[in-house]
């Protein structure tokens, strides 16, 4: 994913996230393609406001001060759940309703949701760095653990 | 024929079958050290915890390492403790690993044959650019591999990303920094991203597959 002049927008974080959680395979062909296109675009668009909320958490938090960098970037559990929640919602209705009822798809959902919601949180931490809003020494050494020399 | 193709490195292979490798997540069980003593008791819980992996906490010096594994509630550090503060957290982390990134046009072949980092730079072929650091990136949160069926996976739980970045690349080896054998910064696996990848004065974000066991980044059936 690449954002040329700035970090990724909500709707980029949306549809990478979405393609993670209902990829359009190879096999998939005529009006399965087309459905199962149809889904992964209304899974981006149910996450747009997630990853909107998310990059407002962090915006506000970076916004206070350097301690934010302590406040660890895994999401929390109540907030993965909803964003499960309106996943599911989403593929009702659709050949794939019964698929993302099953708990261990769920599982494997929240799992994708979580790296992708905490690798968010991490390009806007970095970013605060590296565009010079922040010289905070637990902001530096953030961004250090990255970057190690 | 110079470039970068995806593939497990093959002396990865015959590198965790003589144990240079830990990708064990970070656990957090109970202990209690003892001043001037190597020996950390009570640990509450042994899950997770591997020979080699980093130990930390209130009085333990830093570097110190799991030295041995004595029984379900006992590991010997490398380094003796500096107090007795009773039953405290304890910090023990695997290996740091990280991805270095390949420059367009490498002059060096990067794939199964890869063995170590070193190979990328022998050939001055990692990427430079602002936002980019020399050794790349590390692979932040390692996650203890799964298994399904007879097929062990893992990579990590957050994308490596760079910010505020200006370069092209077109592949990356993800090596450890750890060293427990003879080769330093041993390779792991090399990618192909599929042609030129160009960010300029933004962000680049590697997107690791699924984590499962027919697409996650590391993969053992």
């Amino acid at each position: 994913m690449k954002t040329d002049g700035g970090t990724h927008s909500v709707e980029d974080w949306a549809m990478v996230t979405a393609s993670q959680i209902m990829p359009l395979d190879s096999s998939l062909s005529g009006g399965r393609l087309l459905a199962a296109q149809e889904l992964q675009l209304a899974v981006a668009k149910a996450l747009i406001p997630r990853h909107q909320k998310h990059r407002e958490f962090e915006h506000r938090g970076l916004a206070a001060g350097d301690d934010h960098y302590d406040t660890p970037i895994a999401v929390p559990d109540d907030s993965l759940a909803k964003t499960v929640a309106v996943i599911v919602d989403a593929a009702r209705g659709t050949p794939w309703e019964s698929h993302f009822l099953k708990p261990d798809v769920q599982e494997a959902v929240a799992h994708e949701v979580k790296v992708m919601f905490a690798t968010h949180s991490d390009v806007e931490r970095q970013h605060h760095v590296t565009s010079g809003k922040t010289d905070g020494p637990k902001a530096r050494a953030f961004h250090a653990s990255r970057h190690p020399a | 024929m110079a470039g970068t193709t995806t593939a497990m490195c093959s002396s990865f292979k015959t590198d965790l079958a003589c144990g240079i490798h830990c990708f064990g997540a970070t656990v957090t069980p109970t202990g209690t050290p003892t001043n001037a003593s190597f020996a950390l008791t009570s640990l509450s819980a042994l899950t997770g915890i591997f020979l080699g992996m980093a130990v930390s906490g209130g009085s333990i010096p830093a570097g110190a390492v799991v030295a041995s594994i004595d029984s379900a509630t006992q590991v010997t550090m490398s380094k003796a403790a500096t107090g007795s503060p009773g039953s405290e957290t304890v910090t023990f982390t695997g290996d740091v690993f990280k991805i270095a990134l390949v420059k367009v046009s490498p002059t060096g072949t990067y794939g199964a044959a890869t063995t170590s980092y070193a190979n990328l730079t022998g050939n001055s072929d990692e990427v430079s650019g602002t936002g980019y650091t020399a050794t790349g990136q590390a692979l932040a949160n390692n996650q203890t591999p799964a298994l399904t069926g007879t097929t062990a996976y893992w990579q990590w739980s957050v994308n490596p990303s760079w910010t505020s970045s200006t370069f092209s690349t077109t592949g990356g080896i993800i090596y450890n920094t750890n060293r427990r054998g003879p080769t330093a910064t041993p390779s792991c696996a090399v990618y192909d991203f599929g042609g030129t990848q160009s960010v300029s004065a933004g962000t680049l974000t590697l997107i690791q597959p699924t984590n499962d066991s027919s697409n996650a980044l590391l993969r053992i059936a």
